[in-house]
């Protein structure tokens, strides 16, 4: 047994183990076990193996660290459990028992231990990749010299990968981006939404400034901190979670918003305890935490759903539209009816649910670039489902489900099926509305001068 | 069985020449000794832990004749597992050895449609034989609370039943005939696909239920039946048990077979109340779930029927559920117990025992008293159609007299089954959890012909010892201990 220094937080881990009976009910909703039954993918197995880890019967080896990291953390086996077994935090937690020399023998350990801490690293490393990328991925023909497998170990040439934006987003708009009389609102962007899909963020910044609102966006915000957290890094975690608390504290807001259903997650799932781990008071730490709302129960709980009722229609036939429950908002938060209500009152839109809508996508971050041949297998599913129930476009609230479901579609030959996150169409429509009542108020004065 | 019988098996840890020569039969990949691998096949349903010394998985009964033959020879006890979900310790590795998994025999091999039977591998799951035999209009019968996860080889080795039962009867009556590898490594072919065979010994049912003692299934021929046109649901509430069962006996005598009569007692629906959509009268003492199947025309009267004798019998409520979301709501009842109770105290000691139906009302006021004289909370809920009740002492780990209480409890209840002309288990099997009861139910006479049976099948005790009648106190040496202890 190697000598494993185990932070407080593990203490009662094999308590909370021990919850699990092995009944095996997990494994019929284990989206993982669904492509791979074996043993070593289901989570009464990875339970098995934190419980005997932490209990010294086993040590944290790196096919231990393989084996917890086969898991997308989708939470659907916590929800069939019998006894509640929290699986997601005893996976997160469990691969923390892994010693440092083991973790950092891989790249993904190099970079959550040491990459997402340093800020202004991450963010030159973006720049390059924004310089480099056209040279790496899918755009360059399969059968040209110049296309060669990626060399970084975690990246699969194969998978498309989205452009890095030309312009990220907290370079464009930063501080005080619209002054209103209404709530002073902070945007949380998220990594994503910073550096790649920027357009969610300036549909919400749209929306919440045609709410009337004051939006905040602190330059100096960092990672929310979940890959380091659920990858075990757990320093790196807690170093990220307060310099958040401290940038968001100094700008007096009412609400934090983001659009990140993942940020969403782990900011108000995961932050109280992690702030308090890292020396913040509790008090101060729960403070900050209950200003923090998803974008989605946001707009919901500022009655949009009526709001977007009364603006006018749209013309033509409407869109079909379906919606996929990311993990993070459906099990994670019990964010349900809120997406599903706004998406039914977007002006110019038709609610098709899809089955099994809230299975998971089978990206889970990191998880669909290290396994995905799993993670494929796994999207295929989700990809058939879309296709059934005959929508035009499919919207989420997600980055990370966006990059999947698009990378799915077109792997199927189905990209004429549009994948935006729930933000992006909503703005979209409400422009269209209006565009729409500005020519109709025209006509009718075309109409009256022809009366005349 | 003799010292020697017992002993013959256990030789300590495998070497590596073994090792290598089992690998050489299935092939590296298919095999596993690496620690945490050994760790995911140390546990099953029953929550304890043996770690086996190598985990196998054979694609099909000549790999696994030649391991047994290699066991035989070099004295290696081999433990065949389905799913790992049994709930009496059945496929747990006592003396450590091989554990034999079903994980690459996952194939339906053929579905016939006509003569209505299925050849499927033992690593099927139960709910894969269901989806397949549906798209054919037809249905696998068994129906045990795990066929989500349960393989069709787990089902028949532990002769596994379920809540249809009462109308269909238990796995044993839908498999006709069987590939097994005996202990001593010979493939043999049990049974025949004709229903109707008695040429010589019934060897299908002798494997089936032998918890994997007497061989390993590598193929089987499952018998299906066409799915039934439409199904009616009713909820019913007693103010007293005994009023239950005296509905139930009528039911039955009503010549309308229900293919479902489960029922909760007074515990258990206190306990799933704040799940339900619907409200139960407070007075309730027993919930009674029943279901009749087949044609429109016919469930329809057969509803009626029940409905009447329930009614007669004094039933303060009767719920027919609709639709389909309405039966959903009136089994989530049935299915939320066993979450509910969880929420009361953090662990229960389940068993599943059985009595002649007329005897329930019985055994839960024997069993109300073993609660209060053992003060523990016990809960109580079923297959009152087959008089199979599960009796789930809970009991909080953390606090050792209670869990010692809850042990002289479960004792107190086993001697009131046989006391009742009942049985030790109804569908869990006896492994290693009700083995040390066994003596209770049989006599020392035919437990000696079961190890006689199991010494001409096994000369050298090296498939899947210490289970049911071969159990040895001291076998318990190599578990590791569970996390509260």
């Amino acid at each position: 047994m190697s000598d494993i220094k185990r932070p407080p937080q593990i203490s009662n881990l094999v308590r909370d183990c021990s919850r699990c009976v092995k009944c095996g009910n997990c494994q019929f909703v284990c989206p993982v076990f669904a492509v791979r039954p074996e043993e070593s993918m289901t989570p009464r197995g990875k339970v098995a193996l934190v419980e005997a880890v932490t209990q010294g019967h086993l040590d944290g080896t790196s096919r231990y660290k393989e084996y917890l990291e086969t898991c997308l953390l989708c939470g659907a086996c916590e929800e069939a459990c019998p006894n509640d077994v929290e699986t997601v935090s005893i996976m997160s937690r469990g691969r923390t028992n892994v010693p440092r020399e083991v973790r950092l023998r891989t790249f993904k350990g190099l970079v959550l231990t040491y990459f997402f801490r340093a800020v202004n690293l991450f963010k030159y490393a973006m720049r390059l990749g924004r310089t480099i990328q056209y040279f790496l991925f899918k755009r360059i023909p399969a059968s040209s010299g110049m296309r060669r497998r990626f060399p970084m170990p975690v990246i699969t040439s194969d998978r498309t990968l989205p452009v890095l934006s030309k312009k990220f987003f907290r370079d464009r708009y930063q501080g005080v981006v619209h002054e209103g009389d209404w709530l002073r609102i902070g945007l949380f962007t998220g990594c994503a939404g910073n550096y790649v899909y920027t357009d969610y963020n300036e549909a919400i910044l749209d929306l919440l400034a045609r709410l009337g609102a004051t939006v905040v966006v602190p330059p100096e915000q960092v990672c929310c901190g979940l890959p380091a957290f659920a990858g075990g890094a757990q320093e790196t975690a807690k170093e990220l979670a307060r310099k958040n608390l401290e940038i968001f504290e100094k700008c007096n807001l009412d609400i934090i918003v983001t659009g990140c259903a993942s940020c969403s997650s782990h900011l108000t799932n995961g932050y109280v305890q992690i702030l308090t781990e890292a020396g913040v008071e509790k008090e101060r730490a729960e403070k900050f935490v209950s200003a923090i709302q998803d974008i989605n129960v946001f707009l919901y709980n500022s009655r949009m759903v009526d709001k977007l009722r009364e603006i006018g229609p749209v013309e033509g036939k409407p869109l079909k539209v379906t919606y996929h429950h990311p993990c993070h908002l459906v099990r994670h938060q019990g964010i349900r009816e809120e997406p599903e209500a706004l998406i039914s009152a977007i002006p110019g839109v038709e609610y098709v649910p899809m089955e099994e809508a809230d299975r998971c996508c089978g990206l889970a971050g990191s998880f669909g670039v290290e396994h995905y041949d799993i993670s494929k297998e796994i999207n295929d599913r989700k990809i058939r489902n879309i296709v059934d129930s005959g929508a035009d476009i499919v919207v989420t609230s997600c980055p990370g489900c966006i990059l999947q479901i698009r990378d799915g579609l077109r792997r199927n030959g189905r990209e004429d099926i549009e994948v935006l996150h729930i933000m992006v169409l909503m703005d979209r429509q409400v422009k269209k509305a209006e565009r729409a009542d500005v020519a109709r108020e025209e006509g009718k004065e075309n109409q009256l001068k022809i009366a005349k | 069985m003799t010292p020697e019988h017992t002993e013959a098996a256990r030789k300590g840890p495998l070497e590596k020449k073994v090792r290598d020569q089992v690998r050489k039969i299935v092939g590296k990949e298919n095999c596993s000794d690496r620690r945490e691998d050994l760790f995911l096949f140390a546990y099953d349903g029953m929550n304890r832990r043996y770690l086996p010394d190598m985990v196998v998985h054979p694609k099909d009964a000549q790999q696994i004749s030649a391991i047994v033959k290699l066991a035989n020879q070099e004295g290696f006890t081999v433990v065949p597992r389905g799913a790992g979900s049994g709930l009496s310790g059945g496929s747990l590795a006592i003396d450590g050895g091989l554990v034999l998994t079903v994980q690459n025999m996952r194939r339906i091999l053929e579905i016939d449609e006509e003569s209505m039977t299925a050849w499927v591998e033992p690593g099927v799951l139960n709910v894969e034989l269901q989806e397949a035999a549906e798209e054919k209009g037809l249905f696998f019968p068994p129906d045990p609370a795990s066929m989500n996860y349960s393989t069709i080889g787990g089902n028949a080795a532990e002769n596994a039943g379920g809540p249809r039962a009462v109308k269909y009867g238990v796995t044993g009556e839908y498999v006709m005939a069987l590939e097994v590898v005996l202990p001593t490594g010979e493939i043999i072919h049990t049974g025949s696909a004709a229903i109707k065979s008695v040429t010589g010994y019934d060897l299908t049912s002798l494997m089936v239920g032998s918890e994997g003692t007497l061989g390993f299934i590598t193929k089987l021929l499952v018998r299906l039946l066409p799915i039934p046109e439409t199904i009616r649901t009713l909820l019913v509430a007693f103010p007293d048990l005994h009023m239950a069962s005296k509905a139930v006996a009528r039911l039955m005598a009503s010549r309308v077979v229900p293919s479902t009569l489960e029922f909760m007692d007074r515990e258990a629906v206190d306990c799933v109340r704040d799940y339900l959509d619907m409200k139960i009268p407070d007075d309730t003492s027993a919930l009674l779930l029943v279901e009749v199947d087949g044609s429109a025309a016919v469930v329809d009267m057969e509803a009626d029927v029940l409905e009447r004798v329930c009614r007669e019998i004094g039933a303060r409520m009767i719920l027919r559920a609709g639709t389909p979301e309405e039966r959903d709501s009136m089994w989530t009842a049935r299915r939320s117990i066993s979450p509910a109770i969880m929420k009361i105290r953090r662990m229960k000691i389940n068993e599943d025992v059985s009595v002649p139906r007329m005897k329930i009302p019985d055994l839960i006021d024997g069993i109300e008293g073993i609660a209060r004289k053992r003060e523990v909370k016990i809960v109580n809920f079923g297959h009152a159609g087959d008089g199979n009740v599960h009796v789930n002492v809970l009991v909080d780990p953390d606090d050792a007299g209670e869990m010692e209480r809850g042990d002289e409890a479960v004792k107190d209840i086993f001697k009131l089954v046989v006391s009742l002309q009942g049985s030790l288990s109804g569908e869990h099997g006896i492994g290693i959890s009700k083995a040390p009861f066994l003596g209770l139910e049989l006599t020392p006479q035919s437990q000696e012909v079961m190890r006689r049976i199991k010494r001409a099948l096994d000369p050298n005790n090296i498939f899947n010892p210490h289970k049911s009648f071969d159990f040895d106190p001291a076998s318990a040496r190599r578990e590791i201990p569970r996390s509260y202890e």
